[in-house]
């Protein structure tokens, strides 16, 4: 925990990311991706979208989530590609972005035997839900290491119901 | 200082033009502009045979611009937004809380369209422009 004039901000680096498709709404398959070893370049960005009102003032209608997530994948372990190809439906998947050392609810969370996050002292987690989560991703290799750069992108109309941050 | 419009359609001319909130094929936004101070008219101008020029009016009216906060709107209120620019009779209310809405004032569309920010059905914003029926 860093103390700045005796306020506490907590440490949120990204610690993964899960992605539930349902069949119930029409996916291919159940099934929930998990990545938890993301590296330290992946990166969260929420911003508000707004209008100005006829004084010139900020009316803020929503917010834009944008996640980079890089992860390594193995072919065997986890079929990323296989999952994040043919399972990319609109509408028939939520995401849920963990940070610190959040477990995640409501999905399939973390499973026993997943390391700690490094450089956490706080849990926080934002879903983004199916009828605005969009994902697409690329393959990268960096040096001798290859690795997966998924964009996450979604729509919140409000923060508040969605954003939860929590103290270890 | 927020600005609550209503926008409502009927069948038959409204014999009470007390606004009701319940009214059915209403529909409620909130405006971020509003400007309801301008005006829309024909005037005649000419010379008369003496040389006098002159320029009168015939008729004029109120005209009500808006734009509404962008929402998610579902579809059953654009379909009753949409309904306005063709309905008989078209009526209009406007107050600062969406219980201080003052009285109907009818009105006819002369402009309905709808923005989609960031092509995201979760928000949703129209630009409308309305005249006053009844000349001033």
């Amino acid at each position: 925990m860093i103390l700045t004039r005796q306020v506490k901000i907590l440490r949120l680096p990204i610690r993964g990311v899960l992605i539930e498709w349902l069949m119930l709404w029409g996916a291919y398959e159940n099934d929930v991706l998990r990545a938890f070893d993301v590296e330290k370049e992946s990166s969260l960005n929420v911003e508000a979208i707004t209008q100005l009102d006829e004084y010139g003032r900020m009316r803020r209608i929503g917010y834009n989530v944008e996640a980079t997530i890089y992860f390594s994948y193995s072919l065997w372990e986890g079929d990323f590609i296989y999952k994040l190809e043919y399972l990319n439906v609109p509408g028939t998947y939520a995401i849920q972005i963990l940070l610190g050392s959040a477990d995640g609810y409501a999905f399939e969370g973390v499973p026993s035997g997943t390391p700690e996050a490094i450089n956490s002292d706080g849990s926080g987690t934002l879903p983004i839900p199916r009828d605005s989560a969009s994902y697409a991703f690329s393959i990268e290799s960096v040096g001798v290491q290859r690795r997966i750069k998924l964009q996450v992108r979604g729509f919140l109309s409000n923060l508040s119901g969605n954003y939860i941050e929590q103290i270890n | 200082m927020r600005r609550f419009i209503a926008l409502r359609y009927t069948t038959e001319p409204l014999e009470n033009l007390s606004f009701d909130i319940n009214a059915t094929n209403q529909v409620i936004l909130e405006a971020i502009e509003f400007n309801d101070s301008d005006f829309d008219g024909e005037v005649v101008e000419g010379r008369l045979l003496d040389g006098r020029y002159y320029r009168k009016s015939k008729f004029y009216n109120k005209v009500i611009r808006f734009k509404t906060l962008a929402g998610a709107i579902s579809d059953a209120v654009l379909e009753r937004i949409n309904v306005c620019k063709f309905a008989r009779f078209v009526y209009f209310a406007h107050g600062t809380k969406t219980n201080n809405i003052g009285d109907y004032v009818q009105v006819a569309v002369k402009k309905l369209e709808m923005e989609q920010i960031n092509n995201n059905k979760a928000m949703r914003s129209f630009d409308v422009e309305l005249v006053e029926v009844i000349p001033q």
